[in-house]
């Protein structure tokens, strides 16, 4: 067995892969430094998959898989499990649903029975008492999230940079009368049309022997059923990005932040590494030229950071500046004066380099654990239909070019109206001119 | 009989509801109805899980540099390899008392070094996917390095110029100093669980002793890199230091570096120990005024055993049950059962002379009373019930299992090995201590809870909102309440 952080390419999971007759694809990777076993297994649903009054399905069902399928009484799921000394949680994005596990070794066929029941024979345990429950808990979860400082502006986000027809317009944790709302029936429909085994990955990565952990895998989801219906995921030209639009947010804070977003791209596209390489030269720490000018060698902010969060159908590119003092329109015109100033004064090689050495870390970083292995390796299947890519998206970076990251900056921010959304205290008057109440209903 | 069979056969004997009289629920009812042919598996029950063993953590090699001794665990097959220097001294001896300026000392002194200055360093950092980290607590301190494998050599130059010569650049401090006075004025202010936090800790330790020091922002006036340079020469020269290597590495393979490193420094002795705090009996209730706030931070500190004591095993296994893990009874109460919080949680530090249970929930404004209520109810249900022995099962695996996961990384095994130099105890017996688990009772866990959690034991409540909307559930409670400001909250001005 070759341990990731022995190979001769740090990148390379040594992984096996498998199509189930139902359609479920899984994946095996072996690592036996502790007596663990990760459990990765990711449904191709997310919030871009809701309907209109529907928003929130796809977290809210997040949370009914832990109550009870055809085969495992309400509560005892976690029990169970717990019980065997596994731990686990799970996740939903825009772009999909994710459950993961950890166990030792010794568990992995109450683990793979309990995945399995959920997979195949959730909907009997589906009931209105257990809907009812974790809608409460789910609003709860929006209304702590909301409590803090700041804790709007990422669905605010959303709502400002895309338009209303967009699948990412609207939050992953949805709006309050679609949570109420939700029925038992409609529960159940939502089940059958994304949980299903031919539209999930499942990875295993830890103590375990390959051919066994197939063998199991065989044993307990080989009767999970693939409805006759074709899987249907929609896949139609997404409306036209928005530019322009001006957003503010009254919260109970004493600074005020400013969030620029400029439309992007979607995961894997070709200029996804220039732009998360400009991104990381212009602010990542001290050092870098967006940090330098405004926190570290001016303290015109209290804080900045510069990202992009790439998702599978669309990405944006973001800033976010914060102050208690300096105007936020000022703020504005250093941040696009940093990205103007691109063509003229590219990035140094140096920067560049320790841009793409910051991202290599990163990258291998997220091969240590197990859990974060099986995560990578069901990912990388889903988007790309390969399992080993880490070496492949760190390719992509090593070949980015200072030409590749000043064209970027052309093409997507130089020139280009950002979407706006300030956060100001609440009675505050320091918002962008032109802002408008963002609502989250 | 082990908890394990206990919990088998309970599975084993459970009656089906039919058998007891009962009809089948819609859930039981599709169960028998679930595919189950002779093909495919057995989904009657759950499978069988071998019971756990607790996985022997071998002893860290012993060296000698001077007067400094080197702990050594070599962890086959990790990417990263960790080195910590352990000064035994912290805030408390070295300043005095407690207070910014010996937590300045530690937050900046991996600013910046004599050979590099801040950019330069994090650039290096970046480039070589190594962090390099420090820190000054009350009693000690922590100065340290994680890196890759192959960059190790880069890895113990940066930590052996920290060690030497960190340099507290003026812009450095400065910036620092800006930040504490936002956090202390704005930022934590507005933030409900910084507020409740800060309110915890406070309104806990008295603030006539070390532990309940408050923060003195007029310090922060006077705080400068060069006096921060000569506290921190000082600290290195007057602790007795420890370090700790973590990685898949040999003594050999750092040996020279660290003896370069730790010429001229530390001194004999060992580390300091940690001070009896008595904190006054009887309940005390601190409310925080939030205007305009919708949710309710709920927190409750009880009095608990220290390590060491002859509860703390049990109290370790109640408080994990009580509140440790996603289903503690807390949880199931709070939120499974009621829907009323995302997480309801409670923690269980211990230190030589002092140990606290802390509950952490936040509800809706409406929910506020009734919480209360039930927390409350739930530590009355501890104490005269104690845990069952399918619930202490629960507990003992998954505290074994965190255990057993220390070898996955340099990161989990220094932190144990270094868990283990904090309380002065072998690997063996911080093991024996988690075997212990296996054999306590409910009988013992309600012991435990009844000695600490009883009427004249410390027991603080917080409650962090707003004040109208909060004070008419609060009134039926009859509790004497301070009401403070979040400004008060943060700063401890109670």
């Amino acid at each position: 067995m070759l341990l990731p952080a022995l190979a001769a390419d740090p990148f390379h999971v040594d992984a096996t892969v498998e199509t189930l007759d139902n359609g479920l694809v899984v994946i095996v990777a072996e690592d036996d430094r502790t007596d663990t076993v990760a459990l990765h297994l990711t449904y191709g649903v997310g919030a871009r998959d809701e309907r209109a009054g529907e928003f929130g399905a796809a977290h809210l069902f997040e949370h009914l898989m832990f109550e009870g399928s055809a085969n495992v009484p309400t509560n005892m799921f976690d029990e169970w499990l717990t019980a065997a000394g596994g731990s686990n949680n799970a996740y939903t994005s825009e772009d999909v649903t994710a459950y993961h596990m950890s166990f030792p070794s010794g568990a992995l066929d109450l683990a793979l029975f309990l995945e399995s029941d959920r997979m195949g024979f959730l909907d009997a345990g589906l009931d209105e008492t257990n809907v009812a429950n974790q809608q409460s808990v789910v609003l709860q979860e929006r209304a702590e999230s909301y409590a803090e400082p700041n804790g709007r502006d990422w669905d605010a986000l959303g709502a400002i940079s895309f338009p209303s027809d967009h699948p990412y317009h609207h939050s992953v944790i949805g709006t309050i009368a679609d949570v109420e709302g939700f029925e038992v029936d409609a529960v159940r429909d939502f089940w059958r049309r994304h949980y299903r085994p031919d539209n999930a990955v499942l990875a295993l990565v830890g103590a375990v022997d390959t051919e066994v952990a197939l063998e199991r895998v065989r044993h307990w989801f080989g009767d999970v059923p693939r409805p006759e219906a074709p899987l249907q995921r929609a896949t139609e030209p997404l409306p036209t990005p928005i530019r322009g639009q001006r957003g503010v947010i009254e919260d109970d804070v004493e600074e005020r932040t400013l969030w620029l977003t400029w439309p992007a791209v979607p995961r894997h596209h070709p200029d996804e590494a220039p732009l998360d390489l400009l991104a990381n030269v212009l602010s990542n720490g001290r050092g870098t030229r967006l940090d330098d000018a405004l926190y570290y060698e001016s303290e015109l902010a209290s804080s900045v950071a510069m990202f992009d969060p790439f998702s599978e159908r669309a990405g944006l590119t973001m800033v976010v500046v914060s102050s208690e003092s300096t105007p936020l329109k000022k703020l504005e015109k250093k941040v696009v004066k940093a990205i103007e100033r691109i063509p003229k004064h590219p990035p140094t090689e140096a920067e560049l380099d320790r841009a793409r050495r910051s991202v290599r870390g990163q990258l291998l970083d997220g091969l240590e654990r197990p859990e974060d292995v099986a995560e990578h390796l069901a990912d990388c299947y889903r988007q790309l239909g390969e399992a080993d890519c880490v070496g492949e998206q760190w390719a992509r970076y090593e070949a980015v070019t200072v030409d590749d990251v000043v064209r970027v900056a052309r093409k997507y921010l130089i020139d280009k109206e950002p979407n706006r959304l300030s956060n100001v205290p609440r009675g505050d008057d320091g918002a962008l001119a032109g802002s408008t109440p963002v609502e989250l209903p | 009989m082990s908890w394990w069979m206990f919990l088998a056969l309970v599975h084993a004997a459970e009656p089906t509801p039919e058998a007891a009289g009962e009809a089948p629920s819609d859930t039981e009812a599709a169960a028998s109805a679930a595919p189950e042919g002779p093909s495919g598996p057995d989904r009657s029950g759950p499978p069988e899980v071998p019971p756990p063993e607790v996985l022997v953590l071998a002893e860290p090699e012993l060296h000698a540099i001077g007067a400094t001794q080197v702990h050594v665990v070599p962890v086959p097959g990790v990417r990263k390899v960790e080195v910590r220097v352990r000064p035994g001294i912290g805030q408390i001896t070295l300043m005095g008392a407690p207070g910014l300026e010996g937590r300045a000392v530690g937050w900046l002194a991996d600013a910046a070094t004599a050979d590099h200055d801040a950019a330069e360093l994090s650039g290096l950092e970046d480039l070589h996917n190594l962090d390099v980290y420090s820190s000054m607590s009350l009693h000690h301190g922590t100065l340290g390095v994680e890196v890759p494998l192959e960059d190790l050599d880069v890895g113990l130059e940066l930590l052996s110029e920290m060690v030497r010569t960190a340099a507290f650049p003026k812009a450095e401090t400065r910036r620092w100093v800006t930040n504490q006075r936002r956090h202390y004025t704005l930022t934590g202010p507005s933030s409900l669980s910084s507020v409740a936090g800060s309110a915890v800790s406070y309104g806990w330790f008295p603030s006539d002793h070390p532990y309940g020091a408050r923060p003195d922002l007029a310090v922060l006036d006077g705080i400068d890199g060069e006096g921060l340079a000569a506290t921190y020469g000082r600290w290195l020269q007057e602790a007795p230091l420890e370090v700790l290597v973590v990685g898949d590495v040999s003594y050999a393979d750092v040996a020279p570096a660290l003896e370069a490193m730790l010429q001229g420094l530390g001194t004999d002795g060992v580390p300091e120990p940690e001070l009896p705090v008595e904190i006054p009996g009887g309940l005390r209730v601190v409310a925080v005024d939030m205007p305009g706030q919708e949710q309710v931070g709920l927190r409750l500190r009880l009095s608990a055993p220290p390590q060491d004591d002859a509860d703390e095993v049990a109290m370790w296994a109640g408080n994990h049950v009580f509140g440790g893990h996603f289903l503690s009874r807390l949880n199931t109460n709070l939120r499974e059962d009621k829907g009323w919080t995302y997480g309801a949680r409670s923690s269980y530090q211990r230190g030589a002379h002092y140990g606290m249970v802390t509950v952490d929930v936040d509800v809706a404004v409406a929910n506020a009373a009734a919480a209360i209520a039930e927390i409350e109810a739930e530590v009355g249900r501890l104490v005269e019930q104690g845990v069952t022995e399918p619930e202490l099962g629960l507990a003992y695996r998954s505290l074994v299992q965190s255990w057993n996961t220390t070898r996955g990384t340099a990161s989990d095994a220094i932190d144990r090995y270094s868990d283990a130099l904090d309380r002065r105890e072998a690997l063996a017996d911080a093991r024996a201590r988690r075997v212990a688990l296996a054999e306590v009772r409910g009988e013992a866990v309600a012991a435990a809870a009844a000695n600490w959690f009883h009427d004249e034991a410390p027991r603080l409540w917080v409650v962090v909102g707003d004040r109208e909307a909060l004070a008419p559930q609060l009134e039926p409670l009859g509790w004497p309440i301070e009401w403070i400001t979040p400004e008060d909250a943060i700063l401890g001005r109670f």
